[in-house]
């Protein structure tokens, strides 16, 4: 498989993306149109669709390489959700536009992220199956587009299936991480060295051991 | 009560210098002073010198800082930083710099081999404090899932999981591996076997790769762990999640540990005898999956009702299990909450013991009357209580 060349001085970022929503509302064909069909140097992980990478340029000298995590979107394991979105830099909440009851489910996953998710996490709401709107929709894209802009959240209409939005879903929800943090650590501007002699924790009185 | 006390003043109560602390021979790898370091890091974790014992999550947190530090001082002094403005920068060929770049790299790679070996050597020596460590519900929790796993209440559950009878099979031999956690004592090393099984695990499904997501691996997954019939599984994960460095964990181990925690949290939260056996999970727990106390009940029914509907007629018990469980989290919650004030109130300050060759603590010895229990005592019972409950375990093991 051929890879794109790299360009050099650029400073890639790793960031966790966690995909959220219903059964068969097309999380993994969504993640899998994004790493298969935007680059081909994409790394195939060896558990399939359930995690996967893909670095997204997002300027001449910076890329973000995203980690995506798919959950589990059976009922039973919902409770499993907070072990899968700690640490999660952005979520994208999948629903399926035929089906309304998935935005209904979308929207309690969005509630329960913003309730319990890591601070300053980037949240997309993605309507997909774009591909069957002329037959079968059954989500107003006005409906979902307004409760998004109600929610701050960004928003898109995809198609896994002909690849519409996909990448720019993507692309989106990565130039809006803030990056700042995790660039000036990657180019070295955090201070450097550390004072070994500096004790452990010794309280003044005595006590137990630590373990 | 002489020989005990001459016993735990002889082994507890003199602080252990960072000198009498014996390196094991791959130490001699790392430079002097980094050895000191790591020396002097388990040094102030066996001398009594903190008011309290660490919750887990503060272990956790003192390890992670303990590689941190360690990082950044071998980082500083290995690797030359070209930025620093005292650093000459001599006018270089490409030749040179690639030289200069791969000599760099060689450095990079060094440290980390020698930070692998010092969160070994640290975990090693420690590892009878920090395996199943007493502040945690671990020892509950892995003897539930053991009698749940070689009941025949599991059934139900298994039934629930899609999955092709040829490949329960290979996955009920891939179980085994989990056997090989027993002799590992390294954070690495237990890691590394959790990988193979994950590994094993999507060979034997044969699933396309499009087809392997979350869902299906739990499935998976929940259904090799429950056709272990060994011990201390749990224990081994969170050993691995709690000192494991999180810098050397690539996104994929991470995912695939994750996967096993989601798993061993579902087969605990299905469980029926869970109101009975193990009434507490306290926030500070990694397996605890509670997201947060603004959600009075989290949605635990939700994770058995699809089991439940199955089942309905197998089990009595199991019709109960959703408001069990509902009980069993408001209960905990308030034992919770209680067990925090006496922990933040705590004035014991030089009696707990925790390794588990310790005698039983004489506070609680000494004491004729219940009446004289402190509220800020009950943890430090109960985790002394445990403690020798194991050693009573241990020693039955042995003798038979």
């Amino acid at each position: 498989m051929a890879s794109n060349p790299v360009p050099k001085n650029v400073v890639t970022v790793n960031q966790k993306l966690v995909l959220l929503g219903d059964s068969a509302v097309g999380k993994s064909s969504l993640v899998l149109r994004f790493v298969k069909d935007q680059f081909d140097d994409y790394r195939e992980s060896t558990i399939g669709a359930a995690f996967l990478t893909q670095t997204v340029p997002i300027d001449d000298s910076t890329s973000v390489k995203l980690e995506i995590w798919d959950t589990a979107g059976q009922e039973r394991y919902k409770s499993l959700a907070p072990m899968y979105y700690r640490n999660a830099n952005c979520a994208i909440v999948v629903y399926d536009i035929t089906q309304a009851s998935s935005l209904e489910k979308a929207k309690s996953w969005i509630k329960e992220l913003q309730r319990q998710a890591p601070e300053g996490i980037i949240i997309a709401l993605a309507g997909n199956k774009l591909d069957l709107a002329h037959e079968r929709r059954a989500v107003e894209k006005s409906d979902a587009e307004a409760y998004a802009a109600e929610a701050n959240l960004l928003f898109f209409e995809t198609s896994a299936k002909t690849a519409e939005n996909v990448n720019e879903l993507f692309t989106t929800i990565s130039k809006k991480l803030p990056l700042e943090d995790k660039l000036n650590q990657a180019r070295g501007n955090a201070p450097r060295g550390v004072n070994l002699s500096e004790s452990w924790p010794n309280p003044p009185s005595g006590g137990t051991c630590a373990c | 009560m002489s020989f005990l006390n001459s016993w735990r003043a002889s082994k507890y109560t003199v602080k252990q210098k960072p000198d009498d602390i014996e390196l094991p021979e791959r130490a001699s790898v790392l430079p002097a002073t980094v050895q000191f370091f790591v020396k002097e890091f388990i040094s102030s974790l066996v001398s009594p010198v903190h008011p309290q014992l660490l919750s887990p999550e503060d272990l956790t947190n003192t390890f992670h800082n303990f590689y941190r530090k360690a990082d950044e001082f071998m980082l500083s002094t290995l690797i030359p930083n070209p930025e620093s403005p005292n650093h000459d920068v001599p006018l270089l060929s490409p030749e040179e710099m690639e030289t200069q770049k791969m000599a760099k790299q060689h450095l990079v790679k060094q440290k980390d081999e020698w930070m692998n070996i010092i969160e070994g050597i640290a975990c090693e020596y420690l590892y009878d404090r920090l395996f199943c460590l007493s502040t945690s519900t671990d020892e509950n929790k892995d003897d539930l899932l053991k009698k749940f796993a070689c009941s025949d209440e599991k059934n139900g559950l298994l039934n629930c999981l899609p999955i092709e009878e040829e490949v329960k099979k290979r996955l009920e031999n891939i179980a085994e591996t989990f056997f090989t956690l027993n002799r590992l004592k390294t954070p690495l090393l237990k890691m590394n076997i959790f990988m193979n099984v994950n590994e094993k695990i999507i060979e034997a499904s044969n699933l396309p790769k499009e087809e392997l997501n979350a869902d299906n691996l739990l499935n998976l997954t929940i259904f090799c762990i429950l056709s272990f019939h060994g011990s201390q599984l749990l224990s081994h994960l969170n050993f691995v999640l709690r000192f494991r460095n999180p810098d050397y964990l690539s996104g994929e181990q991470k995912y695939c540990l994750t996967t096993f925690e989601a798993a061993l949290s579902f087969v605990l939260r299905a469980c029926p005898n869970l109101l009975t056996h193990c009434p507490m999970q306290p926030a500070d727990d990694p397996l605890s999956v509670e997201p947060s106390t603004k959600e009075e009940l989290p949605s635990s029914e939700n994770a058995t009702s699809d089991i439940e509907a199955n089942n309905e007629q197998k089990s009595s018990l199991s019709n109960l299990r959703g408001l069990g469980i509902a009980l069993e989290k408001s209960y905990s919650s308030f034992v919770n909450r209680v067990a925090g004030h006496a922990l933040r109130n705590s004035n014991l300050s030089t009696d707990n013991v925790v390794s588990i060759d310790d005698p039983p603590l004489e506070r609680f010895l000494t004491m004729s009357d219940a009446s004289e229990l402190k509220i800020s005592e009950i943890n430090t019972l109960l985790a002394d209580y445990k403690r020798l409950a194991r050693l009573l375990f241990d020693k039955q093991a042995e003798n038979s």
